[in-house]
């Protein structure tokens, strides 16, 4: 697969991918079937990047895992047309399929680190994909592997054979998944959210690595992704899905221009931004003078530092630094963003200040009282919602119990005042009252989270801290969701803290804005102040990371001025000559 | 890495010997004057408090301690009443036929268990998956006795294939090794069975299928690796209730192991035998451990480095 021209006009070529009427549907136990994804038309050309979007369950990880049949099992598929490289993925056995994966399609999934053998070396993963499709002997593998690596933008590639998943960061981890990738030198990579896993500014890395991978092999990429602004930074066309069906095709300046379909604008319109002006130093806001009058702040840090104690071997133990010397304050009724990136200690000042961990030294005072002193604040004075609204609830409770169970205890309710309790809080976050006898399996990820939320106040906090709060949901639900919190915190005169690595939701819902790196305050201020004028590299190179959802401002892409026309001819799929 | 595993050893057996030692001194102290059973019938009270005195039993409970562990240190571990001979070579003749029935009895249970285990979750509520469970739960409910018996009336009496009592020979392992190790199998199967089903299920698995290799190499190398360890520990443990001693199996087949050296010292109060006994499963324990500590720095990294 050499380096090629960018062609002109791909009519008369054949796409490395075609599907056209493509169904997947898995058979339900008690009869009929229930369609994962419906009369999908897919053409992904050499030389291109296609993305797939749509939130969960609209069926775009089933499109992409149909090309290399690993669906569930007994889903069936079935097309009008599926064609991978020249080979009719309809008529192929288990030999066939074998032979196809690896050589002609290879993919990249979003866990990195799940998705390596943790025992296996490095070099072993790679060296396997190199014997089994390309026939390497041992050293010729060692040799190609390493290449690989190298390629793939890691130091030091020949040493990492040896090494083994955990002992990589996951920015690594996801470049060695590219090399297994690409080492059967394929003609369609798969890219399932490679970047969702990843801190923003290792994820600029991760998709410049893809893009360029596209360019140099000329290999096609289909780019699974809900991120809108990741698709306008590396796609050249874009298929957007919603309930297993395809909603609209085509060149992803037009789409992004001019979408037809309602839930492709509705999808752009929700993508939250932050505004071009205050990221324009020249025109930076001054920011509203601090409130000099405030009295005592409700929530105080002073100089909080705090060691993680890791267990070694019987020599010795390494100690890690979360927090080092970190105070900040917060007055009643605003919020503070904390941005950082993950290790930055984020977490762990969320569980200091909730009181589930100490600080080894430092004071954090609460409306003037020591949280940790002799004489406590009250805890439930600060309640916290968590990032993953499955797990942070118990499956075996019904959301009654859940929601009112830190009351439980301390008021002696009755059964009616509980129920009664529930559905009241229920009705605060937006659900029906009928709800408080489900168990949170029946609801919804956004569901959930309303249910985190509502716990959360069932105690009338006057802190509340948002941990992450909608990274785990779909971009929709995610707007729903910070538009609740910002109205609860009116209602309720709610203090904030409000952790995410999402900078532009941070933004959004933020007064004051703190940068965490490494455990250390690096910079603290207004957000137009942070934002508009970062003062630390970090928050730079933190702000810098933000990828643009314009894709006229694509920072990866490379110059597409001749290269109009193929996205015109796969949207009109008429004119393609069938081929086979 | 195995220095390392080799310092543990090291750290774990100085206390753990020194707690056992202790333990044992207490039980034997509180077992009572063992001068009632080695005196004859006809000897006079004067007799017996001069052995008493002799054996330093009139002497304060530290005294006797210290005298015990400095016994201990140099080597001497006592004579046994019974056999009248120095308690350690009884203890060290019996040790060959239990090692030799244990490690046969892994052997049976890993052939039948591992690949049952691993057939089952590959073809799982399948009918192999059913009658895998199956005879798991047949193999735990037959009582190690009456399969002893069973494999006797058949092999032994019937088809005259196989010895049925006694030791030297390979033939003689085999029935008490296969009853055994049936019994062991029936629950290594089943665990088998559920760390191979979490296993596939994981994300690394589906890379693999993704890379188009034999389907072969995706079970016996990238899900079958990741499924030993807790196969392991669980061999390991039943490794360490085999060393000491399975009496019934013993018994059936009259095989002379430590399980009955053991219960007849417990009948006939002989401490020197139950003492060196204690000692030695606890040293066969920890080198168990020890070798377990090294299989698992062999299957997985994260432990190693």
């Amino acid at each position: 697969m050499s380096t090629q021209a960018i062609p002109n006009s791909p009519a008369g070529k054949e796409p490395v991918l075609r599907y056209r009427n493509a169904s997947v549907v898995l058979p339900r136990p008690r009869g009929g079937d229930l369609p994962l994804i419906r009369g999908v038309d897919l053409d992904v050309y050499r030389n291109e990047i296609v993305a797939l979007v749509g939130e969960s369950g609209s069926g775009k990880t089933m499109t992409a895992l149909s090309t290399l049949r690993l669906l569930p099992q007994n889903a069936r598929f079935s097309a009008d047309e599926a064609v991978l490289n020249g080979h009719d993925l309809r008529s192929l056995n288990a030999r066939g399929w074998r032979a196809l994966r690896g050589s002609h399609v290879g993919i990249v999934f979003q866990e990195p680190l799940s998705s390596l053998n943790p025992v296996l070396t490095i070099g072993d993963q790679i060296g396997e994909v190199l014997y089994h499709k390309r026939g390497l002997s041992r050293r010729q593998r060692r040799a190609e592997a390493t290449d690989l690596l190298a390629r793939m933008g890691l130091a030091r590639p020949a040493q990492l054979l040896d090494e083994y998943p955990f002992q990589l960061s996951g920015g690594m981890r996801q470049r060695v998944m590219l090399a297994i990738a690409m080492a059967g030198e394929p003609a369609l990579l798969i890219a399932d959210e490679p970047t969702t896993a990843l801190d923003n500014s290792v994820q600029a890395q991760v998709l410049e690595l893809i893009v360029s991978t596209a360019a140099d092999t000329g290999v096609g990429v289909l780019m699974i992704t809900h991120d809108l602004s990741v698709v306008a930074q590396v796609a050249d066309r874009v298929a957007v899905m919603r309930h297993g069906e395809m909603v609209e095709t085509g060149d992803v300046r037009e789409v992004f221009r001019a979408p037809k379909a309602a839930y492709t604008r509705h999808l752009i319109d929700l993508a939250p931004r932050i505004p071009a002006v205050v990221r324009d130093p020249a025109t930076a806001q001054t920011p509203p003078a601090a409130d000099a009058a405030a009295g005592t702040p409700l929530l105080e840090l002073r100089n909080v530092t705090k060691h993680y104690v890791q267990p070694g071997n019987f020599w010795g133990s390494r100690t890690t630094l979360a927090l080092d010397n970190v105070s900040l304050s917060l007055a009643e009724g605003k919020t503070l963003g904390l941005v950082g990136e993950s290790g930055s200690g984020k977490s762990s000042l969320a569980r200091i200040i909730i009181g589930l961990s100490k600080p080894d030294s430092g004071a954090v005072l609460f409306d003037g009282r020591d949280l940790f002193g002799p004489e406590q604040a009250r805890r439930s004075d600060v309640q916290i919602v968590f990032q993953d609204p499955l797990s942070s609830l118990n499956p075996r409770m019904r959301i009654v119990d859940i929601v009112t169970e830190p009351l439980g205890e301390k008021q002696r309710l009755t059964r009616d005042q509980r129920r009664h309790e529930a559905e009241t809080l229920l009705e605060t976050v937006g659900l029906p009252r009928h709800m408080i006898s489900r168990f949170p399996h029946e609801l919804s990820g956004g569901q959930r989270q309303r249910v985190g939320i509502a716990r959360a106040l069932s105690v009338r906090p006057r802190l509340l801290i948002c941990d992450e709060p909608v990274s785990a949901l779909d971009v929709s639900v995610q707007a729903e969701i910070i538009a609740l919190l910002q109205r609860l915190r009116e209602e309720f005169r709610l203090t904030t803290i409000f952790i995410a690595h999402g900078l532009d939701s941070v933004y959004a819902v933020s007064d004051d804005i703190v940068v965490l790196e490494k455990g250390r305050v690096v910079e603290h201020g207004h957000r137009d102040t942070v934002f508009g004028s970062p003062q630390h590299p970090y928050t730079r190179k933190l702000i810098d990371a933000i990828l643009d959802s314009d894709p006229d401002n694509s920072r990866f892409k490379r110059d597409k001025a001749d290269y109009p026309q193929a996205a015109r001819v796969s949207t009109q799929l008429e004119q393609t000559s069938p081929i086979i | 890495m195995i220095l390392t595993a080799f310092g543990r050893l090291l750290l774990q057996a100085v206390p753990v010997l020194f707690t056992v030692s202790l333990i044992v001194f207490i039980l034997v102290f509180l077992a009572g004057d063992p001068t009632v059973m080695m005196i004859p019938d006809d000897a006079t009270e004067a007799d017996r408090l001069a052995l008493v005195a002799a054996w330093g039993l009139d002497q304060p409970p530290h005294v006797q301690y210290l005298r015990y562990m400095s016994n201990i240190l140099s080597g001497d571990f006592g004579t046994s009443y019974s056999y009248g001979t120095s308690a350690l070579p009884i203890v060290l003749d019996r040790l060959p036929a239990t090692l030799l029935l244990t490690a046969a009895a892994m052997v049976v249970a890993i052939a039948i268990a591992v690949p049952a285990g691993i057939l089952a979750a590959l073809n799982r509520n399948s009918a192999i998956d059913l009658a895998v469970s199956g005879a798991s739960v047949l193999g735990k409910a037959m009582p190690n006795f009456w399969v002893g018996i069973m494999l006797i009336l058949i092999f032994g009496v019937q088809l005259r294939l196989l010895p049925v009592s006694g030791s030297g020979t390979f033939a003689h392992l085999i029935l008490p090794a296969v009853t055994l190790g049936t019994a062991f199998a029936a629950d290594l199967a089943k665990l088998v069975r559920a760390s191979m089903l979490e296993t596939l299920g994981q994300d690394y698995i589906r890379t693999a299928y993704a890379k188009g290799i034999p389907d072969w190499i995706v079970i016996g190398k990238h899900a079958l690796r990741n499924a030993a360890i807790p196969t392991v520990t669980m061999t390991s443990l039943n490794v360490i209730a085999l060393l000491g001693g399975a009496l019934v199996t013993e018994t059936v087949f009259a095989w002379p192991g430590l399980g009955q050296l053991i219960v007849n010292a417990i009948y006939t109060k002989d401490m020197a035998v139950i003492q060196i006994a204690v000692f030695v499963i606890t040293v066969m324990t920890l080198l168990v451990n020890f070798g377990t500590d090294i299989v698992y720095r062999l299957i997985d990294p994260r432990i190693r480095l």
